[in-house]
């Protein structure tokens, strides 16, 4: 199992989202609401500009003609001023103002070819290559020069630097843009979780048992470079073109306590390292045109792109090779996405895509459309109908640990390949003054060999999500709960588990709390499976969340939330969760473990999590979390360890650099 | 399958619906429906499509009755007052009302300081039974049904000392947890490696002697098989597999397995079936022949008698877990074996039925843990290293708390 894999969804999601302007279609994944990024200090040109302070008594000093009286071109709600009568000017004999060609050495005088580089010209800010917040052409925000003989003569006249944008890209126009970025991102995650000894061989003497030492830690340092090239002019015009090519590079080190948690082998040692270069993005998106002069448009993207069902995450967040139809209409307040997936294999032990593999037999159609203010105002609701079409039944597939993934070693261990639909209703934003953000899907479809009874089995199970959050001054405070339904009964022929396609759920303090971030293996009822994936929420019984089939003979999940987001300071986050989690139907449970008393309790998962950004940025941003699983009678009924502790923590420190 | 028309398993009980960390048993992969229309009427096809034939040994070509289980008749009776303490126990009976192997004390007074005693015995076996009697069945349905086995105690020349089972034990485990008992004792007794030297080599089938050298360059360690070190039946089925160790292909046989991992089989395992080869082929004959060559004799190993007539190892040996050995301080006395409900199970019922019928008696116990098997390291190829294992005792073993990891620390 990947018990390193950190997800860098987030990440690449949000590469996507830079520098690529009009690409507001997809709506972010719930962006914590970002602190207005402040004027950077320690610049007295800029601290010029800032126009000094109104005095204190300004009310007093205002007339009532001034109160009365509204800024030419606004209005002001229900004040209808009386108008004087309309005049028309009639300025007999009047001269246009004579062109700027009339007066001998103007055009020397209006050296500003775009007005990207107004600014700099203004000498308001200088541009660094290497300051990624400020305006940089390497992040995007200025035009590319193109190399043509009239632009280096005029540089050369100028005295500026020659333009060294590459003939070979054979660029033309003056709206082309670069983007590069470059993050790092280093996690440090000790970590304590039931862990079973090994059957052949156990790390030390006196393992009598099946649950041995408990403490184990990740190190992994990803980093990130990708590039881009798009050409578009504006804030509000989509752009025509765009090409992408993101790389991530992830070097992972685990230790764990006993032996064959990390390798099939009995006989390797129990820490790993393992390093991995994966695609992440690699696409060209094409703008097809746009449907209305406000730039309503559709386009098409091809290639690795990262994509996401629902405003959370719940049922499919991935950077998958696809290809996308998508755009908006009626002003922005219709958006729509149409899109095709080929799923790619991941990298066991970072969770990367693998581009060196065959890709899977497994298939994603999707179509789903939002409506801004619908059905009330600041909320935008989207419906969804996402089709998994999964062909893998001649499928084997082990891990680059040794263990086997497909088909899972559960039940019968024949291979099996599913169909099945999701019907989605989504909504994000708020009612009133409440936040609101909901996702409820329910999934129809068939398995074609249940690994229960070997049999075909219907697909008949349901998710629903809510997360409510009111927020008063710098606080946040949130009440969530989620349930996904379980099986019934493993040996009939419905199986009633609902399981996403690649979950990566921003829900309940995502991977800050101990029950989405930890893997735990599902000893006594199959020790390479996992209760819940890693950065999952969903008792799926997996064999991977990466690697593994969606599996609906699972237990499903109830959860229930309060949860707090303190800006203490705009470099300073204080998230706080206190969760509680239960089986919703511990039947498959209890097959597999030949044990028919298994209580649903989970127990409580509470979690806090400071978030640093030193520069009140997303440029650095620091992070440090504590989960504690506090285990109810379900959890203590599977699992416990050999060291006595009570219960189980899931640290997580972790730094972010992003140029 | 055509044979077990009216009489199939419900599926409910099917071994389909038995999983193994996590992973199903197969049943059968035909069903009724997919078989040729079937015949119902044996008498209509006996005599002509086929007919009943004699087996010399088993059967003489007419059909019998089955005998009702738990009949004196069966072999297998509930125990008497005066036999066991706990009615719920079964005992092995000879027909006549008397038990075959009433509870005892230790034969090895020859050998052994303090043989265990009767009394010693029966506290083990009252306590191991208390075990069996909590634990929950890995394979058995409906869920949460309760553990049955047998449990058998032997002293240090593989002596019967007392034999208990619960009431639906599968009958197999008589003899498997005999076998497990011996092989416990055998191999953690200083007798090991004389008596496996002393067996006779059966030129191109069987080497006996040899697997003491295997075992002692195995581990390193040339007194081997001399009583230093308790084996549970665990340890010794690691060293016994096709791979050491288990499952890692690419590595050699364990010193107990076959040479090479490719002449592995059922029919041939390593010590095990060398042990008892010549005995296999003596009775092959003797039923080939129709009885003119004389049947194996019982005791049916090749290893010498300890005295005339008795061997330590008499029904072979076990290499699947399922016991250990126990003793008096650093003396090996003899040991326990279960089998029955999941080699798990079996390993907790001996393990802490030695533990807290030992407590109870003040005087026996387990082997001390700087001696167990656990403690050996073999160091392998490419510097790996692998420990053996002593017991493994089962998740959430009791019917009636949710207490975990039992065995740990004792």
């Amino acid at each position: 199992m990947s018990l390193a894999g950190s997800s860098l969804w987030p990440i690449i999601a949000s590469l996507a989202a830079q520098g690529a302007p009009g690409d507001a279609v997809e709506p972010a994944p719930d962006a914590p609401p970002a602190a207005s990024e402040e004027t950077p200090s320690g610049d007295p040109s800029l601290d010029d500009l800032v126009p000094p302070p109104p005095p204190v008594n300004w009310q007093e000093m205002m007339s009532e003609d001034l109160v009365t009286q509204i800024i030419e071109g606004r209005r002001r709600p229900g004040y209808r001023p009386d108008l004087p009568d309309r005049l028309t000017q009639d300025n007999i004999g009047a001269l246009r103002p004579p062109p700027p060609e009339a007066f001998p050495g103007m055009e020397d005088q209006l050296p500003v070819p775009d007005r990207w580089r107004l600014i700099e010209s203004l000498g308001v800010v200088k541009e660094r290559w290497f300051d990624p917040y400020h305006q940089n052409t390497y992040k995007g925000d200025r035009a590319l020069c193109i190399p043509t003989e009239e632009e280096q003569e005029r540089r050369a006249r100028l005295g500026e630097a020659r333009c060294k944008t590459p003939k070979f890209l054979g660029l033309k126009g003056d709206d082309w843009f670069f983007v590069a970025n470059l993050i790092s991102d280093t996690v440090f995650e000790p970590r304590t979780f039931p862990i079973p000894v090994g059957v052949q061989t156990t790390s030390r003497p006196g393992s009598l048992d099946v649950f041995g030492k408990n403490r184990s830690f990740v190190a992994a340092q990803t980093f990130i470079a990708g590039v881009a090239l798009i050409k578009g002019s504006t804030a509000f015009k989509p752009p025509d073109i765009e090409y992408r090519l993101t790389l991530a590079y992830q070097a992972n080190y685990v230790d764990v306590p006993e032996r064959r948690v990390l390798d099939v082998r009995p006989s390797k040692k129990s820490n790993r390292y393992d390093s991995f270069l994966g695609v992440q993005e690699l696409f060209i998106d094409k703008h097809l045109g746009n449907d209305s002069d406000r730039y309503d448009f559709h386009s098409i993207r091809v290639g690795i792109q990262p994509f996401q069902s629902d405003f959370r995450g719940f049922l499919f967040q991935d950077s998958q090779l696809g290809i996308r139809y998508f755009g908006n209409r009626d002003n922005n307040r219709f958006q729509y996405n149409l899109a095709a997936f080929w799923r790619l294999e991941k990298d066991t032990n970072s969770g990367l895509n693998d581009i060196t593999q065959t890709p899977r037999d497994d298939f994603i159609f999707t179509g789903n459309l939002y409506r801004q203010d619908f059905p009330f105002v600041g909320l935008t609701s989207q419906v969804s109908v996402t089709y998994n079409m999964n062909r893998e039944k001649n499928d084997v597939q082990i891990d680059h640990n040794g263990f086997p993934v497909r088909p899972a070693l559960l039940g019968d261990l024949r291979g099996r390949e599913y169909d099945v639909v999701y019907l989605g209703y989504s909504a994000d934003g708020r009612i009133g003054r409440i936040n609101v953000t909901a996702s409820f899907y329910a999934a129809l479809g068939e398995d074609r060999n249940s690994f229960f009874t070997s049999k075909p089995a219907k697909i008949r199970s349901g998710f629903g999500a809510v997360e409510l959050s009111y927020d008063h001054d710098w606080m946040r405070f949130r009440l969530s709960g989620l349930y996904a339904t379980g099986d019934g009964n493993p040996y009939n022929n419905t199986e009633g588990g609902f399981d996403a396609i690649f979950e990566n759920p921003i829900f309940g303090g995502a991977d800050t709390s101990y029950w989405i971030r930890q893997t735990i293996p599902f000893a006594g009822g199959g020790r390479v499976i996992a209760i819940s994936g890693r950065n999952g929420i969903l008792n799926s019984l997996r064999s991977s969340k990466e690697e593994g089939q969606s599996n609906f003979n699972n237990p499903g999940t109830v959860f229930v939330g309060l949860g707090g987001d303190f800006d203490l300071s705009p470099e300073v986050r204080v998230s706080t969760n206190f969760n509680h989690l239960w089986f919703a139907d511990t039947s498959s449970l209890q097959a597999l473990r030949m044990e028919g008393s298994i209580p649903k309790d989970i127990g409580f998962d509470l979690s806090v999590a400071g978030i640093w950004r030193p520069k009140a940025t997303q440029n650095i941003v620091g992070r440090l979390s504590a989960a504690v699983l506090v285990p109810g009678k379900g959890f203590k009924d599977l699992f416990d360890n050999k060291e006595g502790d009570k219960a189980y923590v899931s640290i997580l420190a972790n730094v972010i650099l992003s140029f | 399958m055509p044979s077990t028309q009216n009489y199939a398993a419900p599926e409910a009980i099917r071994a389909e619906r038995i999983t193994v960390d996590g992973t199903s048993l197969r049943f059968s992969d035909a069903t009724t429906a997919s078989l040729s229309p079937l015949q119902t009427n044996f008498g209509a096809i006996n005599g002509t499509q086929g007919a009943l034939i004699g087996v010399t040994g088993y059967t003489d070509g007419t059909l019998i009755a089955g005998t009702v289980y738990g009949s004196e008749a069966s072999g297998v009776r509930a125990s008497t007052p005066a036999e066991f303490s706990n009615r719920d126990a079964f005992v092995l009976t000879d027909g006549s009302g008397n038990p075959r192997y009433p509870i005892r004390g230790g034969t090895d007074g020859a050998s052994v300081a303090q043989p265990l005693t009767a009394a010693e015995v029966r506290t083990v076996l009252e306590e191991a039974f208390t075990v069996l009697s909590r634990s929950r069945a890995q394979i058995r349905r409906p869920l949460d049904s309760r553990m049955q086995a047998t449990i058998s105690l032997v002293d240090t020349r593989g002596e019967i000392l007392g034999i208990v089972r619960s009431p639906d034990g599968p009958l197999f485990g008589t003899d498997v947890s005999l076998q497990k008992a011996r092989t416990a004792a055998f191999f953690s007794g200083s007798h090991a490696a004389p008596e496996l030297l002393a067996t006779p080599v059966l030129p191109g089938v069987a080497n006996v002697p040899a697997y003491v050298q295997r075992t002692r360059t195995f581990l390193n360690d040339p007194a081997a098989l001399t009583g230093t070190v308790a084996f549970a039946d665990r340890s010794g089925g690691n060293l016994s597999r096709p791979y050491f160790p288990d499952g890692e292909v690419s590595r050699p046989p364990g010193p107990l397995s076959v040479e090479q991992s490719a002449q592995f089989s059922p029919f041939a395992v390593g010590l095990q079936t060398d042990l008892i080869a010549l005995n296999v082929v003596q009775h092959l004959n003797f039923v080939v022949s129709g009885g003119a060559s004389p049947d194996t004799p019982q005791q049916c190993t090749q290893i010498p008698d300890v005295t005339p007539g008795h061997k330590r190892l008499a029904n072979g040996i076990q290499i699947f877990p399922g016991s250990v050995p126990i003793y008096r301080g650093n003396t090996l006395v003899g040991a326990i074996g279960v089998s029955g409900d999941g080699i798990d199970q079996d390993d907790m019922t001996s393990f802490l039925g030695a533990h807290n019928g030992g407590a109870r008696a003040g005087t026996i116990g387990n082997a001390p843990t700087g001696i167990r098997a656990d403690r050996i390291v073999v160091n392998l190829a490419g510097g790996a290293n692998v420990r053996l294992r002593y017991v493994s005792c089962p998740f959430a073993p009791f019917l009636d708390t949710a207490q975990q990891n039992v065995c740990d620390g004792l």
